[in-house]
């Protein structure tokens, strides 16, 4: 092999893993874990949730009864912030859209795919922690995606690979070392 | 060599028994080998658009290789540019009603406004925005079902055509937009001055729309209320008060009826009551172990109705002679037989005067022996049967003396007690039209109705309304008519407007508002409200909710419903709780008495003579074949389709898709011509031929369509619309322009003759039975009633020859799922099921199905995830017609999972055939494996079509599939999530109905039902044990879960063993 065809070929290894690692910085991922947007408000979870220890359902009233566990309206802020630091800038806004009807556009962070039907209820009412898929938002000043909500991710848990033990001391108490499943794995259980 | 290959073509050719076009039963068909080729071909339809697009590329300069590199560079950059996923916002509520949870369906009980029938509805909402019908089971008219049009009037709410806000300008001439305080004062102003008023409307049958509007004229010198309707009963209402005194349009007890004797009234489809009518009927064609009565359905008709398609016997008649054919009937039963208690009554003898046969040939070539076996069995049914017609108020009154004749009337048929007067009058447009013409009007009001459109003379109206001092139009979009007002006031649609209607005298439904308005729009008896404000001078209740600066319609409703229903319906409660229990059941239902007989008049008969007259006066059928093709003197008759209607929402393309029951066409009109008598005037199906009588001329395609009487040819109206958006406008052409509309006769549909001439074009209709071929398999399997009565089992040609255990199988059969908690089947009773389509435009609706347009329909690309195949037995002019609801049969060996490269179709636990979309690459083996042909492929993405405001129509529990997936029945996945959650909710197990899927939610004759048969005593369960029950296909051993009833047939078995058809 004469030496201008072997630089040629180093030229294209050096090429096509630079084409790759390109690739890898800048195609799109299948999971969004680690994404923190900034929020038009910096509502902290950790204040709300952490430090004064309200129920994530206080807010969150879908998780146990809807598909969504949707985002608290404004009236449910103002329940407390008519009288808890109304004279904050932040509060100022949040009382002046209020007062306009204008709703606060937050950025959604944990988003599945539209071909995935996730239902918060069936996984709430069966005593699945909040934090099992969200992180420790207790502790989250600004919220990110703490876990890759991958389908694989997904699985993992449904088919017992690696199922939380509370879970599976709540679904098996009497064989909570086991590797059960815990939940349906069949496609239209969210694919439909 | 090549005479001998001719020869053994001739003799391989067999008629087949189910067949799908007349040339399927002529050898030259089978034959042909470029179309036997193309036939076996699956893929048949090849992107040749998109090859004849990169050819053209090549001649202009650009290779192929360029196009490539250019497509692949530009693929390369789309992929960089979705490099980030797109930032989503979760837009919350200010504040969130209480009542509503996002993401948790709430429903509303309401009233369809689609047609004057007003059945009970059940609106879905999600996040406020209705996303499905469905029929209120505690409504009396529809006990939960709707049929195609009800489904997709929830479409005619999003149409992005509707008026956005008020317009003003010029009769005929440019509208510009004005606001409500314009138009209100220029209208106010008119009225101020006026004092000759003219109101026309649609039929209103709520009492408090009715009041208000009585109101609103009392002010007048002069003020008249129209009310008009196309797909009314104004002949049955017109016959009724000849016949009876009153003019009523009478309730029939079908579920009572042994023999049911239809002279051209499609009451299964268009006519009447048709929900109703079928679920009643329906209950009369159940077969089981148990129940083995079945009634007997004869229909003399001009058209091949769905109706005609159930019956047991059905006679082709030439349109407008159903009369001469129950004449026959009457003259045979009453003067021949002496039967009955007008046997022998000077007067009706009088007026039968005449033979049989001659009243037979009048109505065509009819088998004189049949009639008159009809006439007997009539009478061995009296009391027990139902006689009605469709056509002119002499048929009626013929219809009326048959059934007083035989004491069907106060049993079968209640006039009395639950029949309400008729209001409607479409004769009433002539005198109107004259009045405008004189130029004595002031204000004209249209509320919703079209007579530009529908009027045979619709130019002549559209002048006479410029005449009028002022004409105001309430309407939903700038139509025909609305194009010749002064000011076009923009309305609601139904679910956005509170009102009430009283379909019958013991019903009072309430139509409730599932959506606040999307544009700037009003109700029509708000628009009243706010000229009584405005200044116009009114009584009672409308001045006193006026005189409120915020009172609307909701406040006059409920006040009426106070003053009216309260009293005598309160039970004691307080008025809120009254109003809110009804609000919430949607209807009041008032127990009506028992209706008794009324007295025929027999002077009524005079109409048919009449009538007959008239069509003896038409020189029918006379075909002159000159040197270009022409015929004169063609009986044309003009028929309502299941979707289309009156053409009303002609601007929706769920309805423009929706296969025509019988014919399979989409998106156009046509005319309708016996294979023989086509044969005779040289014509095929796509022909384009010129129609014209003395009002109207049009091209239109020609459609060979068996089971029409010769000399006869038949359009459906509701097309050629010019005026009704960018769906609806300009597709068919009108038919009611060929109708016939004056004063004395009122409006006809019948009696009418054109003359055809061949204009050698050739039109592609969009046909879709035809888009896959059986190859001679055994699909479906039908018997007569004899034969059934002797042995249930008889006639399954489906059932496999060979015993499924000696046929070697890929697969291991048979699955065991009796360990899972259910297994999902679905059975279809082909008895009841009459091919109306209200399940395929339930199915579009609920699983987001896309709409695909006439040029992919022609690809046969459709995308509807249910379709009903409509097979033809017997000869080839006087057929009978099967229906067969086909979807996907969710097989335990499933040939499309076995194909499948990247396992995006699998099978479910229990049982289901699931297909996951984000797995699917499109290599479409499956559709090609499918011997039922019923995964559809998304060769674009079609979601794309829909804009603006349809996009709130998409159910959000189904995914929105997008180009390069394949997609199929999923057996309503999402509602069995759904309930299993809900039964998860409740600690409870899912009973039996919990989960109803669209198509059965909707069937108006119950035909399909859907649950699990791991469940002992569900419903599912006892019909797979009925001897009727069968999988399609077995041979093929993929044993479905989808099983099908035998369809049984009320008449003789002939020699061969198969059912025949008359003609």
């Amino acid at each position: 092999m004469n030496s201008g065809l072997r630089k040629f070929a180093l030229f294209g290894v050096v090429v096509f893993f630079g084409l790759m690692v390109a690739a890898w910085q800048v195609l799109p991922r299948t999971s969004n874990q680690g994404y923190q947007p900034e929020q038009p408000i910096p509502f902290s979870h950790k204040l709300h949730a952490g430090t004064f220890k309200i129920d994530c359902r206080y807010c969150h009233t879908g998780a146990y009864k809807s598909a969504h566990a949707t985002v608290p309206s404004l009236s449910t802020c103002m329940n407390c912030h008519s009288l808890v630091h109304p004279e904050s800038p932040w509060m100022q806004e949040i009382k002046k859209r209020y007062a306009e009807g204008r709703p606060v556009e937050w950025v959604r962070i944990h988003e599945l795919p539209d071909h995935v039907h996730f239902n918060h209820n069936r996984h709430v009412s069966k005593g699945v922690q909040c934090e099992t898929c969200h992180g420790n938002v207790k502790e989250m000043d600004k919220v990110y995606q703490a876990e890759p909500l991958t389908m694989g991710w997904c699985l993992n848990c449904h088919r017992g690979f690696e199922t939380p033990k509370y879970l599976r001391s709540s679904i098996y108490p009497e064989n909570p070392e086991g590797s059960d499943p815990v939940a349906p794995f069949t496609c239209n259980t969210c694919h439909y | 060599m090549e005479s001998t290959e001719k020869k053994s073509s001739e003799v391989k050719f067999e008629t087949p028994r189910l067949w799908m076009s007349p040339e399927e039963l002529t050898p030259a068909y089978w034959a042909d080998e470029e179309k036997q080729t193309r036939n076996a071909q699956e893929f048949y339809d090849k992107p040749i658009e998109t090859l004849e697009k990169i050819e053209a590329l090549d001649r202009a300069g650009l290779s192929r290789r360029d196009f490539l590199t250019v497509m692949g560079a530009s693929m390369a950059m789309a992929s960089f540019a979705c490099a980030r996923r797109p930032v989503n916002k979760i837009i919350p509520y200010v504040v969130q009603p209480q009542e509503l949870t996002p993401g948790n369906p709430l429903y509303f009980a309401s009233t369809c406004r689609e047609c004057a029938n007003s059945c009970g509805l059940l609106v879905k909402t999600r996040e406020g925005r209705p996303i499905k019908l469905e029929g209120n089971d505690e409504h009396p008219v529809n006990r939960g079902k709707l049929c195609a049009r009800g489904q997709a009037s929830l479409l005619n709410l999003y149409d992005p055509d509707r008026l956005k806000g008020p317009l003003k300008g010029t009769k005929g001439g440019d509208k510009g937009s004005a606001n409500w305080a314009d138009v209100d004062s220029l209208v106010t102003a008119a009225l101020k001055e006026a004092k000759r008023v003219r109101i026309v409307s649609l039929p209103e049958s709520g009492d408090s729309t009715r009041r208000a509007i009585r109101e609103f004229m009392a002010a007048f010198a002069d003020a008249r209320w129209i009310e008009v309707d196309p797909l009314g009963q104004d002949e049955l209402a017109d016959g009724q008060q000849e016949s009876y005194g009153t003019r009523v349009a009478p309730e029939y007890a079908f579920d009572r009826a042994e023999m049911v004797v239809s002279f051209g009234a499609d009451f299964l489809g268009t006519w009447g009551d048709h929900v109703r009518n079928a679920q009643k009927w329906s209950k009369t064609r159940k077969l089981s172990a148990a129940k083995d009565s079945l009634s007997k359905l004869v229909v003399f008709e001009s058209n091949l109705s769905i109706t005609g398609a159930s019956a047991d016997e059905r006679f082709a008649v030439l349109p407008g002679t159903e009369v001469a054919a129950a004449l026959a009937v009457a003259h045979e039963m009453i003067v021949t037989q002496k039967k009955g208690r007008f046997a022998g009554n000077a007067d009706v003898t009088s007026a039968l005067s005449g033979s049989f046969e001659e009243w037979i040939s009048k109505a065509g070539s009819l088998d004189q022996a049949e009639v008159k076996k009809i006439a007997n069995e009539l009478w061995e049914a009296r009391g027990k049967s139902v006689i009605l017609g469709a056509g002119s108020p002499g048929l009626h009154a013929v219809v009326n003396l048959l059934n007083s004749n035989l004491e069907n009337d106060g049993k079968t048929i209640d006039g009395n007690a639950n029949a309400l007067p008729y209001s409607a009058s479409n004769r009433a447009l002539a005198g109107l039209q004259a009045e405008l013409e004189s130029g004595q009007i002031d204000v004209l009001v249209i509320d919703r109705a079209n007579p530009v459109y529908f009027l045979p003379s619709g130019e002549a109206f559209a002048s006479a309304m410029k005449k009028a001092k002022f004409v105001v139009a309430i309407s939903d979009r700038m139509d025909e008519t609305a194009r010749f007002a002064d000011v076009v006031l923009p309305v609601n649609h139904a679910l956005e407007s509170w009102g009430d209607a009283r379909p019958d005298a013991g019903t009072f439904s309430l139509q409730q508002p599932a959506i606040a308005p999307l544009f700037d729009t009003r109700s029509f008896q708000d628009v009243l409200i706010g000229w009584t404000r405005g200044g116009v001078r009114s009584s009672g209740l409308l001045a006193q909710v006026a005189q409120n600066p915020k009172g609307s319609f909701y406040d006059y409703l409920k006040e009426n419903w106070k003053q009216s229903l309260y009293p005598a319906h309160g039970k004691g409660r307080g008025f809120n709780e009254f109003w809110e229990s009804t609000l919430q059941t949607g209807v009041l239902e008032v127990k009506a008495g028992p209706s008794r007989e009324r007295p025929f008049r027999t002077a009524s008969l005079k109409l048919a003579k009449d009538a007959v007259q008239k069509i003896s006066s038409l020189s029918l059928g006379k075909t002159k074949k000159g040197p270009s093709l022409e015929a004169t003197g063609i009986a044309l008759g003009l028929y309502f389709k299941p979707s289309m209607g009156d053409g009303r929402s002609a601007n929706n393309a769920w309805l423009q898709e929706m296969p025509d029951p019988i014919s399979t066409i989409t998106w156009d009109n046509h005319l309708n011509i016996a294979p023989a008598y086509a044969a005779e005037l040289g014509l095929e199906s796509n022909d384009v031929v010129i129609v014209k009588n003395d009002q109207f001329t049009a091209e239109v395609p020609v459609k060979v369509q068996p089971g029409i009487a010769k000399g006869a040819a038949t359009l459906a109206l509701g097309y050629g619309r010019t005026a009704a958006g960018k769906v609806g406008t300009a597709v068919g052409i009108n038919g009611f322009r060929f109708a016939r509309f004056d004063g004395e006769a009122g409006f006809r549909l019948d009696g009418i003759t054109v003359s055809i001439k061949s204009t050698g074009k050739k039109y592609q209709l969009a046909e879709t039975q035809g888009h896959h071929r059986i190859m001679g398999r055994p699909v479906l399997n039908e018997i007569t009633y004899d034969a059934f009565k002797k042995n249930p089992n008889a006639s399954m040609e489906t059932e496999p020859a060979v015993k499924m255990e000696t046929v070697p199988t890929l697969w291991d059969s048979p699955v065991d799922y009796s360990k899972s908690p259910h297994r999902w089947m679905l059975a279809v009773d082909l008895n009841s099921c009459t091919g109306c389509g209200a399940c395929v435009v339930a199915c579009q609706a609920e699983n987001n199905t896309p709409v695909v347009g006439r040029d992919r329909v022609r690809q046969s690309r459709e995308m509807h995830w249910m379709r009903i195949d409509r097979y033809y037995s017997g000869d080839e002019n006087s057929p009978t017609v099967v229906f067969q609801p086909m979807m996907c049969q969710h097989c335990e060996n499933a040939p499309c999972e076995t194909v499948c490269p990247v396992v995006a179709t699998s099978h479910s636990e229990d049982g289901l055939n699931q297909m996951t979309y984000s797995r699917c690459v499109g290599t479409r083996y499956c559709q090609n494996n499918c011997p039922y042909k019923t995964r559809r492929f998304n060769f674009f993405d079609h979601w794309k079509d829909y804009k603006d405001t349809m996009n709130m129509v998409w159910n959000p529990d189904v995914t929105v599939r997008s180009r390069g997936i394949m997609e199929k029945c999923t057996f309503c996945v999402q509602r069995i999530n759904d309930a299993k959650s809900k039964a998860k909710d409740a600690k409870a197990s899912l009973k039996d109905g919990d989960v109803r899927t669209a198509c059965q939610q909707t069937c108006p004759t119950d035909a399909i039902i859907f649950g699990n048969v791991n469940d002992k005593d569900s419903a599912i369960r006892k019909w797979m044990e009925n001897p009727r029950a069968f999988r399609s296909l077995e041979i093929l051993n993929t044993r479905p879960a989808v099983h099908y009833l035998t369809k049984v047939r009320n008449a003789e078995a002939s020699e061969e063993g198969k059912e025949h058809g008359h003609g």
